[in-house]
């Protein structure tokens, strides 16, 4: 510095070089840095265990028959009502069972109804996707409904796969000759587990 | 009234197997989903035997539309249980909102999960299975016989004999496996090879006879050695001429050792590239090592007078062979050889007739 204090030209000049000097140093030792981070090959591992799952879905989940006289029988084999449906949106082939669910009642109280009667009756029958289950060992005759005790298997394999997965449930109602009137409601329980 | 898609439920995974240990406690996750689009609510229970030493962490489970949801399953067994072998237990969930409405039947979802707990049998007691390797004619089959002692005590001293079977119930192979000694709850394979250079092409049956301890099991399996086939010996056509009715027959024979049904042959028959006419054969069944003939009848009243190539591919067991051949369609009138023969001597006698009998006579 001169006497006034004022900084000579060679002193700016060579302060200012420094400054350069430390400002880009610092900067590549920054960007080395990054550099050594980012090009690190660090690698990880993913792992996932696949498991199988068990899924149904019933696609048709209620059947209306509407009014039927005391004496008089219906059934959905004509499509009218529509027949349950179920579905395997599973990744495995199950066995479906059948059931009353416990919250309900039978659905006739009249001569001849009840659990396990001829009152009420199901039978297993193909979709337009066939081949979706076992049918030799699947239950397609017409059999009553049972009570809350399941009955195995009445939908043996049904497949998983997507174009071949469902299974109807037919159902045939008598209605006894003395069954009083009124509404009458029954939920049936289905069941699957892997075959 | 009919409600769509909304009855679906699911659980994992479907099934666990857990070997009994005297005072085991142990934890197993359970997952439930659902994959419908309105709420649900899952009712969690287990059924079945030995059902008292298993807990469930909740007793129900709310899912949102496409959500999961873990639980635990905590099983807490005693000393000590009298039913050997496979126990089941069933983890269940339900749906437990769905209810039919006034007038109808409905129906809801439920789904389980199969929980087996393996109790070993008293004394010594195993569990076998055997597998064989498909192979082509003349590699190595390879067996594995898994064990499993199932039974309470050691096995000291644990071997088999594999017996291998032609179609025939002839037997035409026996192998020895190494011995192994196996503990109560361990598992484990053993590995033997058959060379099957001279054995021919078929289904084989391979019987393991185990013997451990004094005590003596079995295990069977079947296996391929190379693929089915049927060879196309040959190719005969009936003399026809244009307009007629060919009889193409091919002769077949099986390179099977078992009954292969519902063979036939579709003939394809070309005139150059263009595809003139299809016919098929009829339909046999072939016996083991078999042949016959198949039969198709091709008609040629519009066929032109040329030559054609057929390609003849027979169909059986979801395979195919194929053979190519020629078919030459002749005109109605046939200048033949026997023609010439006789009609030679016919003319030079007219011609004699004609300018030298005359002279004679």
């Amino acid at each position: 510095m001169n006497k006034k204090g004022e900084m000579s030209n060679k002193t700016l000049a060579v302060l200012v070089i420094l400054a350069i000097v430390i400002s880009v140093g610092s900067t590549m030792m920054v960007l080395d840095k990054i550099k050594i981070a980012t090009t690190g090959a660090a690698t990880g591992v993913a792992k996932v265990n696949v498991t199988g799952v068990v899924a149904i879905s019933l696609p048709v989940n209620t059947v209306d028959f509407g009014s039927i006289f005391q004496g008089y029988s219906d059934n959905t084999t004509d499509n009218n009502p529509a027949p349950l449906k179920v579905q395997n949106d599973g990744g495995v082939n199950v066995n479906v069972s059948i059931a009353r669910d416990g919250s309900s009642a039978a659905l006739f109280s009249g001569t001849g109804g009840g659990d396990n009667t001829a009152s009420f009756q199901f039978k297993i029958d193909q979709t337009t996707e066939t081949g979706s289950f076992n049918y030799t060992e699947s239950t397609t005759t017409w059999t009553n409904v049972p009570g809350t005790t399941a009955l195995d298997s009445v939908i043996a394999m049904l497949d998983y796969q997507d174009s071949t997965d469902s299974a109807e449930v037919d159902l045939l109602i008598n209605v006894p000759s003395d069954e009083t009137p009124g509404a009458k409601n029954e939920t049936l329980v289905f069941t699957a587990e892997q075959s | 009234m009919v409600i769509e898609n909304s009855s679906a439920i699911g659980i994992g995974p479907p099934k666990v197997e857990v070997d009994f240990q005297p005072n085991l406690n142990k934890e197993i996750t359970f997952m439930v989903l659902n994959q419908i689009s309105i709420p649900i609510r899952a009712e969690l229970y287990v059924r079945g035997d030995l059902a008292e030493y298993i807990t469930l962490e909740k007793e129900y489970i709310d899912l949102d539309p496409g959500k999961s949801a873990t639980f635990q399953v905590y099983i807490t067994l005693p000393s000590k249980i009298d039913t050997p072998g496979p126990n089941n237990l069933r983890i269940g969930a339900l749906e437990s909102q769905i209810t039919s409405e006034a007038g109808t039947v409905g129906a809801k979802a439920g789904v389980e999960s199969k929980l087996i707990i393996n109790v070993p049998y008293e004394g010594k007691y195993i569990k076998a299975d055997l597998k064989a390797t498909d192979i082509k004619k003349g590699e190595i089959v390879d067996f594995t016989l898994s064990i499993s002692n199932i039974g309470e005590e050691y096995i000291a001293d644990l071997d088999a004999s594999i017996e291998i079977y032609d179609s025939d119930d002839e037997k035409i192979a026996t192998i020895k496996t190494d011995s192994i000694s196996i503990s109560s709850g361990e598992k484990k394979d053993i590995a033997a090879k058959w060379s099957s250079e001279d054995a021919e092409a078929g289904i084989y049956n391979a019987i393991a006879k185990i013997t451990y301890d004094g005590n003596a099991k079995e295990a069977e399996t079947k296996f391929r050695i190379g693929d089915v086939l049927i060879e196309i010996l040959d190719v005969s056509i009936s003399k026809f001429k244009k307009g007629e009715i060919a009889g193409i027959s091919l002769s077949v024979q099986s390179k099977w050792n078992e009954e292969i049904k519902d063979v036939f042959a579709d003939i394809e028959i070309y005139q150059g590239d263009e595809l003139v006419d299809s016919i098929e054969t009829n339909k046999i069944t072939l016996g083991s090592w078999e042949k016959k003939t198949l039969n198709a009848y091709w008609n040629t009243a519009n066929i032109k007078k040329g030559d054609y190539t057929a390609k003849a591919v027979l169909n059986y067991a979801n395979q195919t062979t194929y053979k190519e051949f020629g078919i030459e369609v002749k005109s109605g009138f046939e200048f033949g050889t026997i023609t010439i023969i006789i009609s030679i001597p016919v003319l030079f006698f007219i011609l004699w007739w004609i300018f030298w009998a005359k002279k004679i006579l």
